[in-house]
Order: C-alpha cells, then structure tokens, then sequence
C-alpha cells in the first residue's frame, strides 16, 4: 500500500492525506484557484538590518568613538541574529497546508473523505 | 567488540567488556563496575546521599542568542518532549517548556531595551545592561519551590513585555550571556557549561548565517565581530574559567590551511572535582590518549577522526580533556567511537548514538559539537539523579 501519491501540480510526491484532500474536492480544479502555499515576505526587518549596518559604518568612521561604534555593531547582531532565527523558524514551520487545516477545519481544502 | 547488555541499571556505567586492538596489538577489557568505576582515591565510592527536593539550576552561556539553539534543543531531547514556548503567553517569549526542563533566556534581564542601550552606548554584552539583582532573586526563588514573574525581553521588538509566570521546573536552565557573571547567581548553579567558539570559527559562521542578507558583507561582518570584541573579552570570555565544562570550538588541525571552516576541533573541558558528575574518559583515566579509530576495522572518509585525552590545568585547576577533529560520515564510525568512550552517562549502549540520529538534522550532528552537546546533556541528567536521587528513565 503506497503511502505516497504523487502531486497533480508539481509531481512531487505527497502524503496521502493530502492528496486525498485534494482529489475530493475538485479533481480539475485550476492550480490559480487554491490557497498557494505563498510565503510571507518579511520586508519590514529586511531594510532595518541594511540601515542598521550603514549607520554602523558612520558611526564607526571617524575611529574616535569606540563606545558608539560597539554599541552600533551590537545593534546590527541583534537584528541579524533576529532575522536568521526568524528565518530558520519559517523553515521548520511544516507543511503550511496542514498549519492552515488546524486553523479552519471546515475550509474545503481540508475536507478529508475517508474510505 | 562484545556489546553490554541493552537496560542497564542506573548505577552501572561502563560498558562492560570490550577489546581494542591497535597497531600495537594492545588489549584492554574494561569491566563494568558500581557507580563512580574506578579506583581513583580522590573521588570516594557511594556514600550516603540526602535527597534534596528542589529544581536542579543548569547554567548554560553561549554567545548565539538563546532559547531556541541547537545546543538546547539536544540537552532537553534526552529528557524527552519537544520544548515549545508557553502556551497562551506572549508569542514572543524566549522560555521553552518540556516536561522535565524549563529553559529561560537571560535576556529577559536586561534592564535595559535596545533602545535605552543605543541612548546609553552600551552593549548587550556589558553589565550595565542586565538586571542581576533581579537575576539572583529569581534564580533564588526558583530553587527554592516558588513560582516568579519573570520579565520577557521581546527580541522582535527589542523591547521589555510584561512578565511571565514561571513555575519551577525539575530542571531550570538558564542560558545567555551573563549565567555566571554574578557570583550571587555562580553559587546557585549545579551544573554550567560554557560554549567557546574560536574567533575563525565564529567569523564562517557568521558568514553562513549572514552573507545571504542584503546589506551585509565580508568586512561588516568581520567589523561587527571586531567591534564587539573588547565588551565581550571583559565580560564574556572570563566567565568559562567558573564552568564546569567548556566546550572549544576551533577549526580542525587534519587539514592544512583549512578556509571552508567545515571540518571542526572540538574540545571538551571537564574540570575535576565536583561530585555531582563523573568527567568522560577515554581508555584509561587520567593517562594521555591519542587515538585514530580509523584502521583496519573502521574505514573513514577523508579526513578522518583523531582522538586526545589527557589531564590539563585550565586557569589554574585540574580538568580532563576529550578532544574530537573531524567529522563522522557513517553511523559505524558513531557506534564505534561510543563504544571507546566510557564514564559517558549513557544509561545503554547506542545511547549517544541513537541521540545523534534524532538530531541528525541540526548543525553539528556530524562532529565533536553534536557529540560533546549530547554528552553534556546526559552529563546534566547525571546532575539531576544525583541531587534528586531520582530515577531518569532513558527516552526513545
């Protein structure tokens, strides 16, 4: 018995549950239609870690202030290390699909027809 | 190679017999023996011990944030669960709960915000910004049965959230950069680790971590490390003389000019003395041991492992050292070296194995930092059994 089924979008392989989610619902559904498993652009951090860095840079031009200059560098690690964590928890976030059937059951993507 | 039998009781450690066979055609059976196993007269056999009933306090520093680090994640994996944040709380706590653990970032002490440091010209990494009254206080009450509000310092925001009720765990574990800055705070510690990677080393990693986001390059990179460098020789670095182990990271020696910083030498420091946990060993303790498992019965991809034990002073005390270089590539090579080490805590063989195949998908699962870090982890389960006097059961 396969435990995999093979994806009608991508032809990648897929749990069962999933693809019988998927096959229940509509068979000749457009790919446009469904919830695409879009990911968040986080760009509000992205431009906070760039202005941090340039204003790191200026501050630490003159090479006078050292205080100034540490303290804006550790501004930079901060946000850096905060982005990298955020990142490396949306990558471990799972199937978004399976997040979303938590969420609401009762949505037709979720629908499951057991045999 | 014979292997011991699968449950061990929690007194025996070694791993019954076993026969290496070197070059030098040398044999050694190594005999399980009670709890301590060995003939040592510094460190007496079992005496009787009072149970104490209290949260055993772990304190963990490292540089790389904290909460959700791999070095976390393999400590609380032998007690089993998944650590998740507190349900219901604040979505932007630091605190991981399992059912044995509790793991609280400190953090949450600074007093201080990003925003109040920046105004002040002041690091993260310098004392003016924690809290350490707060700190002591609470670590105190912890151990001493009571539940605290303990503050949240949002790292998404960079701001100070209201507090969080923590109710004391069997096993509190603070991690962060200051665990054992404040003697107040040292003294409450059972058990402390400090995580000490080589400039050369933190510099690739931070690369890896960083060089994919735009604005950042070699030479910010490498300024934001140099710039953070003076705070963090002062107060930072001087806290692993008080650790009961380190663990080095440094880049390996097997590979001449070595740039991808890859292959690593990890070396764990164990100091001497404290009666709550036996330092691992390998062969024989207390002798000098340099050891390539790769030979005749193993084979090993390029570049191989090489083994060091021996005793060593470490700012001025006596500590025992188990040095890794280079990379396991195999589950053999794994076993294998497992079942060389001994006084490792593992409660049956493959213990440590099975361990590092369960994390096989985080940094490190393929050198000495993956296996020093499970090693450390039974090491604080040892920690625990012997203060509560209670049994861990080993997880699966």
């Amino acid at each position: 018995m396969a435990s995999f089924a093979v994806s009608m979008r991508s032809g990648a392989p897929v749990r069962a549950s999933v693809a019988r989610r998927h096959a229940a619902k509509r068979p000749t559904a457009l790919p446009a239609l469904r919830t695409t498993r879009a990911r968040t652009l986080v760009v509000r951090s992205k431009p906070d870690v760039e202005k941090a860095i340039e204003e790191a840079k200026e501050v630490c031009e003159g090479g006078e202030n050292e205080a100034e200059c540490a303290t804006a560098w550790d501004q930079v690690e901060e946000l850096a290390a905060a982005v990298s964590r955020k990142k490396a928890a949306e990558a471990n976030a799972g199937d978004p699909l399976d997040k979303f059937c938590e969420e609401v059951p009762e949505a037709d993507e979720c629908r499951v027809y057991e045999d | 190679m014979e292997s011991a039998s699968t449950m061990r009781p929690a007194s025996a450690r070694s791993l019954g017999a076993s026969t290496f066979q070197g070059t030098g055609r040398v044999r050694f059976v190594q005999v399980a023996a009670g709890r301590g196993g060995r003939a040592t007269a510094r460190r007496s056999g079992p005496v009787a011990v009072v149970a104490e009933d209290r949260p055993v306090i772990i304190g963990l520093a490292a540089d790389s944030g904290c909460g959700k680090s791999t070095f976390m994640r393999r400590v609380t994996g032998v007690f089993g669960g998944t650590p998740t944040p507190p349900s219901g709380g604040n979505p932007d706590s630091n605190t991981l709960l399992s059912e044995m653990t509790t793991v609280i970032c400190l953090d949450d002490y600074h007093c201080l915000d990003r925003y109040g440091r920046k105004e002040k010209n002041v690091t993260a990494l310098a004392p003016e910004a924690q809290n350490f009254d707060l700190m002591a206080e609470q670590v105190q009450a912890i151990r001493d049965g009571k539940a605290i509000q303990k503050p949240i310092y949002n790292h998404v925001s960079g701001l100070l959230d209201p507090p969080e009720e923590i109710t004391p765990p069997k096993i509190y574990v603070i991690e962060g950069l200051h665990p054992f800055y404040d003697e107040r705070v040292r003294d409450l510690l059972d058990f402390s680790i400090y995580l000490d990677v080589s400039d050369e080393v933190k510099f690739a990693w931070k690369i890896q971590r960083d060089m994919a986001e735009r604005g950042h390059s070699l030479e910010s990179i490498k300024a934001s490390i140099e710039a953070r460098k003076p705070d963090f020789n002062a107060y930072i670095d001087p806290q692993k003389q008080y650790a009961d182990m380190v663990i080095e990271v440094l880049p390996t020696q097997l590979i001449p000019d070595d740039q991808e910083k890859k292959i690593l030498r990890v070396r764990l420091i164990q100091k001497e003395g404290n009666k709550n946990f036996d330092p691992l060993y390998l062969f024989d303790e207390g002798s000098t041991i340099s050891w390539i498992p790769c030979g005749r019965k193993l084979t090993c991809s390029f570049p191989g492992i090489k083994f060091f034990y021996g005793p060593d002073t470490y700012f001025d005390e006596e500590v025992s050292v188990l040095e890794m270089d280079g990379q396991f590539d195999k589950l053999e090579e794994l076993i294998y070296v497992e079942s060389h080490l001994s006084s490792t805590s593992a409660k049956f063989y493959g213990e440590i194995t099975q361990q590092m195949l369960k994390n096989s998908g985080f940094p490190g699962s393929t050198n000495g930092t993956g296996l020093f870090q499970t090693i450390v982890g039974l090491k604080i389960r040892e920690v625990y059994e012997r203060i509560s006097q209670k049994e861990v059961l080993p997880v699966s």
